[in-house]
């Protein structure tokens, strides 16, 4: 395998193996393809099985180039996963704002990854759908650092098909240390951040060139890998993953 | 297209697809003829025919270059056995279409397998044609009412018949269910058997008999056929075989015959990254991997000669893209070729020539799919 690409790059590249988890219909693939090609279809297709897609994130010192495992979502498929996870070092568990259930899904997935995945798996919860909510409920960018403390406690109100609140999730995230975002696929608010925030968060240590064969084997434990809320501090407009 | 369906996607564009159709519909033309010829020796009707020529070379070497697309659906209901089964399975379906309506605990259905369609059925095709909502009628009727107060516009014939054909096979196969893939099969079976449901019905239990069994399951073996390709590569195309390998080739062959362990605990044996790519081949039937037509093609000979077509298929295709994928060293990006190769497969009779070539593949016959799974 290629030690490295040999070219000279201004910054340092490695690549990062991240999946997305979650239950069927929540936008996983949407998200993806917002985020690797700007780009939005209504109704898309399930997947069957898996895709795999890549995406370059470009941060201040180094660059990250994602491996993108986007996977199926419906229950039977989940046997497949852990040959999908394995070796991960980022996980998306996305869960759909407007379906309780879907948020139920994602936290077992989140407890599967912790109990069977990399020790040091940078793990992210993303309620996508976020544009459904009423636009009372859904933080304007800019609102807050992270996206999601803005509105948190917002009202219910008749037009807004959220049933999973901010705050419940937010709370479950910061329990586990998770990244947590709020994210619409389909106007592309915070897909970006969601990656950037991921980028960010893998530790320097973790990272090893162009790529270990089927993924870096020798994470170490690393305590600092689990980012808490407080999430990219550094993240400036003019850096971030290309989308 | 002939079809509904776009021309042009994120890999073909409309430039390729018109310079390829130009040919390939003088080519369905006179293939038609042959077809009209062949039906008339054997004195079968060509207006909307139900009965085809009995099985011979000949009908096999005229079913490999193609049935012509107006008979498609007839054509693969024959030659699936679809009569006989469907004799012998008189009145089922609807029995079953009205034992859908009834609550669980009646016999009805569950409500989980309900869900998990609703959710699918207008994620089949949304870009086809028979598939999408009409427009909102003649918004100029009522000029003063905004596109907002419009109400959604009711579903197209196509996804009703789809969703009682989806929910009459989960009942009618509870080890199944209803498996993501099924919407995208039954969808193009009902597209071509002109929505008889029953028809479709009955087609979706050949594939998930006879062609693909295990295939769909509530426990996934999906990596049952995947693993036998996997065998066939190394044996038929072994320079392709050594640049997908990054596991150990000797974990992966079980003793023949014997399917491995069901579901995938960490015992089963592990297959090369890239033979993911290769999932949605067989539990999608090649919808959505192989253009439109190509896949069309591929279904024509499946239900003539059996799912040895599926492996030779997909033998073919990497033996077409093997200068790509020797071209390339490093292990995921052989993984995006695989997985993006067949989507530009526009030219089936290429595919063909090369899946059905007896020098290629000629040995990979259906006792030998039969007996390794």
């Amino acid at each position: 395998m290629a030690e490295s690409t040999g070219t000279p790059t201004p910054r340092p590249s490695s690549s990062v193996k991240l999946v997305l988890l979650g239950e069927a219909a929540v936008g996983k693939s949407s998200l993806v393809m917002r985020f690797v090609n700007n780009d939005f279809q209504e109704n898309k297709e399930p997947t069957i099985g898996a895709a795999f897609l890549t995406q370059k994130c470009n941060l201040p010192n180094r660059t990250i180039k994602f491996e993108i495992w986007d996977t199926a979502g419906q229950e039977r498929f989940a046997s497949l996963a852990p040959m999908y996870y394995r070796n991960a070092q980022a996980a998306l568990v996305v869960y759909d704002i407007t379906k309780p259930q879907s948020l139920t899904k994602a936290q077992h997935w989140v407890a599967e990854l912790q109990r069977q995945a990399s020790p040091g798996i940078v793990i992210a919860l993303v309620g996508n759908k976020a544009d459904l909510a009423s636009p009372g409920s859904f933080p304007a960018p800019g609102d807050d650092a992270d996206g999601v403390e803005a509105n948190a406690d917002a009202e219910q109100d008749e037009s807004d098909a959220r049933k999973v609140p901010t705050r419940e999730a937010k709370a479950y995230a910061e329990e586990e240390g998770l990244l947590f975002y709020e994210t619409s696929a389909k106007t592309g608010q915070y897909v970006a951040e969601v990656f950037t925030a991921i980028a960010h968060a893998i530790p320097e240590s973790s990272l090893k060139g162009p790529r270990g064969v089927g993924g870096q084997t020798n994470l170490g434990r690393d305590d600092g890998a689990r980012v808490n809320l407080a999430g990219p501090r550094e993240t400036g407009p003019k850096e971030g993953c290309a989308c | 297209d002939r079809y509904g369906f776009k021309k042009s996607n994120q890999y073909i564009s409309k430039a390729e697809y018109d310079a390829w159709n130009t040919n390939y519909t003088q080519y369905i033309e006179r293939r038609r003829k042959k077809w009209y010829a062949l039906m008339r020796a054997y004195g079968l009707m060509t207006d909307d025919p139900i009965r085809f020529p009995p099985k011979s070379e000949k009908v096999k070497r005229y079913v490999r270059k193609g049935i012509p697309p107006e008979w498609r659906g007839a054509a693969w209901f024959w030659y699936a056995g679809g009569p006989g089964r469907l004799a012998r399975m008189q009145g089922v379906y609807w029995e079953l279409v009205r034992r859908c309506e009834k609550p669980e605990d009646e016999g009805g259905l569950n409500d989980a397998d309900r869900e998990h369609i609703e959710r699918d059925l207008h994620r089949t095709f949304p870009d086809n044609i028979s598939f999408k909502p009409d427009p909102p009628t003649t918004p100029l009727s009522s000029p003063e009412s905004s596109p907002e107060s419009w109400p959604d516009p009711p579903d197209p014939p196509i996804l009703n018949s789809l969703r009682r054909v989806l929910r009459a096979f989960a009942l009618h196969n509870p080890q199944i269910g209803y498996c993501q893939s099924l919407n995208f099969i039954a969808g193009l079976l009902l597209l071509f058997l002109k929505s008889d449901e029953e028809k479709a019905f009955i087609l979706l239990d050949v594939i998930t008999s006879v062609h693909l069994p295990g295939t769909h399951a509530r426990v996934l073996e999906a990596n049952v056929d995947i693993g036998v390709l996997m065998d066939l590569l190394r044996e038929h195309l072994p320079a392709v075989w050594n640049r997908i390998d990054d596991g150990d080739p000797a974990d992966l062959n079980p003793a023949p015959g014997k399917r491995g362990a069901p579901g995938l605990g960490p015992a089963q044996p592990r297959l090369p990254t890239v033979s993911l790519a290769t999932t949605p081949w067989f539990m999608s039937l090649f919808i959505g991997t192989l253009p439109i037509e190509s896949t069309l093609r591929v279904w024509d000979s499946l239900f003539y000669e059996g799912s040895k077509t599926l492996f030779r298929v997909s033998l073919a295709i990497f033996k077409l893209g093997e200068p790509s994928i020797r071209a390339i060293e490093d292990p995921m990006e052989v993984f995006q070729v695989v997985q993006t190769l067949p989507r530009k497969m526009l030219d089936v009779n290429m595919l063909m020539e090369a899946c059905w070539k007896r020098k290629g593949f000629g040995s990979v016959n259906q006792e030998l799919i039969d007996e390794r799974r």
